[in-house]
């Protein structure tokens, strides 16, 4: 196991695209919890009013909300951790590394572990990037009554930090099996951002769907992870806000992971390399 | 000892079968040449033995043993082209290597030095000549001293310098006692460096045996005289000569590996014939490979 992190560690480290990735991921984690006051700030300079309360007045950074406020909205950005993986996994079999690194020794099994580590990695490093974005903005405009609930809720780190889990391991396996980089990352792009929101709407919404059946957009690869983080900010318009996390919508994605890894690995086994 | 054997290795593709119940067994100190037309099955058997194709049937044991990553951190292959990162360097690329095969650190200079890619060590392989990024590779299948080499075409795109220095390399390489495994297409390149050889044609194993009982079965006597009408009777009358071609004036005779110059010199002196040229020459693996696939046909 350390054997493979410092393998996927040795490939990566030298490799520009990465930490520019990285840090463009980083960047925007940053933006989108330092920024919600600017935003804020910005809505009320152009004269809005939220039934006449002041915006800077909304509670967005307030615990224990604040996790569930942020995740959400960073999760949003997670496509540019796939395409670090599906760049690392494309090079390798663009490369013929996978090939190579078979005939020099290494299981199957553990090359896939390697991405693995890499994907739980890159997972750890944002999630741990949110909760201090989330803690320095938290202790400075959280109500000081709800400091003591700073705990309350933190699960949704560890939703977030599976919720990427599972997209990376899905973004492997399309890689795994497309085996062209660029038109894997266009078309995740695609299918994440456009083709699987447009048939979520019209199975959730269109009249003539039958009622029945419209539980299948769950079941999606993306909207099962869309779920994992109910959206939080109906909570300002006085609607009850689900602040657990769905289990449902866990076993869907668990299911996806367990999908994911396992085709990957066949991937590798039967296929040659 | 056995380094490798295989039972009736298959492989097929949709249409094709590019590998026809191949059997054949390697022991240890053996350089093993794999020869073939393009399109015979070489890198398909190279591939299958190394776990990157997946055979269609048959099987194969490395050192007595099924084959696991175990048993191929113990070979040190190349296969058809040279697969490095591009924007890593040949130290950084080494290492990778050095931890897949838990070989010691210390030892990427020391192959690199062998290969004599040690002063461009640290430019990306991205800058490397096709002669470097073969060497390169060569240096990697080093790395953890394997008991075992699997060459596949490694003197492929190389200019003719490249190409002496590669079969120096193997030579000495061969030297040091490590098996050999090398498949090319050059049968000039296995006649000088390989022990052994194994012919393949459409995935079928068409001959294997020693490279020197082939080139022994392979030996040619030139002859001439000033009498060429009296040389051919006296020569049909012995039973060492097995043919006889005219060629440019001369006779061009294949004879029984026992019959020397001297013993048809000695001969022919009795029959008083005199000899104006005679030469033993050395076969060569080409038309022994050639003979093979004709005598198939």
């Amino acid at each position: 196991m350390l054997k493979m992190i410092r393998v996927e560690w040795l490939k990566l480290k030298y490799y520009r695209p990465f930490w520019i990735l990285l840090g463009m991921y980083a960047l925007l984690t940053l933006v989108v919890c330092f920024g919600g006051m600017a935003f804020l700030t910005w809505l009320k300079n152009e004269g809005a009013d939220f039934k006449g309360y002041n915006p800077t007045a909304l509670p967005i950074y307030d615990f224990p909300d604040i996790w569930q406020n942020l995740t959400f909205l960073v999760s949003f950005f997670k496509i540019i951790l796939a395409f670090i993986v599906i760049m690392s996994v494309n090079n390798e079999l663009n490369y013929r590394i996978v090939r190579q690194n078979i005939i020099d020794g290494l299981d199957k099994k553990d090359w896939l572990l390697s991405k693995l580590t890499l994907i739980a990695s890159i997972s750890a490093f944002a999630t741990i990037l949110v909760f201090f974005g989330g803690l320095i903005m938290g202790l400075i405009y959280s109500h000081p009554d709800a400091k003591s609930l700073f705990w309350v809720n933190t699960h949704f780190l560890i939703v977030y930090f599976f919720d990427l889990f599972i997209f990376l391991c899905f973004a492997m396996f399309l890689s795994l099996l497309i085996r062209k980089g660029p038109l894997v990352i266009v078309g995740l792009f695609m299918y994440t951002l456009a083709f699987e929101p447009i048939a979520v709407l019209f199975i959730y919404y269109y009249p003539n769907y039958p009622e029945s059946l419209r539980f299948l957009a769950d079941l999606l690869p993306v909207q099962a992870l869309r779920n994992l983080t109910p959206f939080p900010f109906k909570r300002f318009l006085f609607y009850e806000v689900e602040d657990t996390v769905p289990l449902m919508a866990i076993a869907i994605a668990t299911i996806w992971g367990i999908f994911n890894i396992g085709m990957s690995y066949w991937i590798l086994k039967k296929r040659d390399l | 000892m056995e380094i490798l054997s295989t039972t009736g290795l298959t492989k097929k593709y949709r249409k094709l079968t590019a590998l026809d119940h191949l059997d054949f067994q390697i022991e240890r100190g053996m350089v093993f040449g794999l020869l073939g037309p393009n399109g015979s099955g070489k890198t398909t058997t190279l591939g299958i033995l190394l776990n990157v194709i997946q055979a269609t049937s048959g099987t194969y044991r490395w050192f007595g043993e099924a084959p696991s990553a175990k048993s191929r951190k113990q070979i040190g292959a190349i296969l058809e082209m040279p697969c490095f990162l591009p924007y890593m360097t040949a130290t950084q690329s080494l290492r990778v290597i050095a931890e897949i095969k838990e070989a010691p650190i210390e030892s990427i200079d020391r192959v690199l030095d062998v290969v004599g890619l040690f002063d461009r060590r640290d430019d990306a392989f991205k800058t490397y000549s096709l002669g470097m990024k073969q060497r390169l590779a060569i240096a990697s299948a080093l790395l953890a001293n394997p008991p075992v080499l699997i060459l596949d075409e490694p003197t492929n795109g190389l200019d003719p310098k490249g190409i002496v220095e590669i079969r120096e390399l193997i030579t000495e390489i061969a030297q040091s006692g490590k098996t050999i495994i090398l498949a090319s297409h050059l049968l000039d390149e296995v006649q000088k460096v390989c022990s052994d050889f194994m012919v393949l044609r459409k995935g079928k194993k068409l001959f294997q045996g020693s490279v020197a009982d082939a080139l022994l079965h392979q030996k040619n006597i030139e002859i001439g005289s000033t009498n060429m009408e009296q040389l051919k009777s006296a020569l049909s009358e012995h039973t060492g000569v097995e043919s006889l071609t005219e060629a440019h004036g001369k006779y061009i005779l294949k004879v029984d590996p026992t019959l020397t110059t001297t013993i048809l010199s000695q001969f022919l002196f009795d029959k008083k014939i005199i000899i104006s040229h005679l030469l033993q020459t050395e076969g060569s693996l080409e038309k022994e490979f050639l003979e093979i696939l004709k005598a198939e046909e």
